[in-house]
């Protein structure tokens, strides 16, 4: 195929078989030389066709989602998910904020970033990658990044995975993730093919086995992120 | 009887839930361990007849009870389009 390419995403080689360039262009910061794949993604015409109408978008943006759809469809076989939120590290640990589209998730983040400044990194503003292949929950970068196109290719170890809400305050609280199951669930990707989705759900339900869950409702202000960080990292204090 | 295959039972966080994989429904419909049991058996092909008789087997339960939840549950699902008659 014309454009193809490869890239290493999530510790595993993926070939691309795109036929628009953009699609290489988009994951530029992920290339790596012609090798044998773990998977090979490919675009579903039928998806460009009606993501082109439904987003509005030219088809080698189309064909991109399209790919990623497709890596995210084959994740599952690797002990990977897709997940819909933004992560930062904190003194190189990961946290991933979930929440639906709208609640704040890019602004929480650059707050964090404006509060901490360089011991906060952006990992990724809107689609990370769970790892649960190894011992400890990693969290990888992807070059789907939502909107703002914040992304960095790099890998955390996953500390804490947290319900964004808005509220009139900010509070945080460490809970079961079974009491917020819908709204935990409607933010993992959800493969269609057969046996993806349990496969899915077997690698979240390890997560949460080692990895704690925080609500946090809060407000866009720098206060939140006082709130949040206190909450995630109670012995801490000392280094506000 | 049909299965609606866009629902899955998922085993999550010590709790069995149905997660509807096309996202259409957001979602998750929790289900109590029989109710687990009885939508297994449906998506193997079992009758109402033989989920109940699963029921009997596994959990200290008659079988004329076991009958009535099971029928209730399917009428449920039938009702929400999560099984076709």
């Amino acid at each position: 195929m014309k454009n193809c390419f490869y890239i290493s995403l999530a510790g595993l080689t993926v070939q691309m078989n795109a036929k628009h360039p953009f699609s290489k262009d988009f994951c530029k910061d992920y290339l790596v030389p012609a090798q044998t794949a773990d998977i090979t993604a490919t675009a579903d015409d039928n998806q460009i066709a009606a993501d082109m109408t439904s987003l509005n978008a030219d088809a080698g943006y189309a064909e991109s989602i399209s790919l990623y759809r497709s890596i995210a469809e084959k994740l599952p076989d690797f002990s990977r998910f897709v997940i819909h939120g933004a992560s930062v590290t904190f003194d190189n640990k990961g946290i991933v904020f979930i929440a639906p589209s709208g609640t704040g998730k890019s602004t929480h983040i650059k707050l964090w970033r404006k509060v901490f400044k360089s011991r906060v990194d952006i990992i990724n503003g809107d689609k990370p990658i769970i790892d649960l292949s190894g011992q400890t929950p990693k969290i990888w970068s992807s070059p789907y990044a939502g909107k703002e196109n914040w992304q960095k290719n790099v890998c955390a170890p996953l500390y804490a995975v947290v319900l964004l809400r808005r509220a009139k305050s900010d509070r945080i609280n460490k809970e079961q993730p079974s009491k917020y199951l819908s709204e935990v669930i409607s933010q993992i990707y959800k493969p269609k093919q057969s046996g993806g989705f349990a496969k899915t759900v077997a690698a979240a339900d390890k997560m949460f086995k080692t990895v704690p869950f925080y609500i946090l409702e809060c407000t866009p202000t720098d206060n939140a992120v006082k709130v949040a960080h206190d909450g995630l990292f109670p012995t801490q204090e000392e280094n506000k | 009887m049909k299965v609606n295959k866009n629902y899955v039972l998922s085993h999550f966080n010590d709790v069995n839930v149905l997660v509807d994989i096309t996202g259409k429904f957001n979602g998750v419909i929790r289900l109590s361990a029989t109710s687990a049991d009885v939508w297994q058996a449906f998506s193997d092909g079992k009758s109402i007849e033989e989920a109940a008789g699963i029921l009997c087997d596994k959990y200290d339960v008659s079988y004329d009870k076991a009958l009535k939840d099971t029928q209730e549950f399917y009428d449920k699902l039938v009702e929400n389009g999560l099984i076709e008659k």
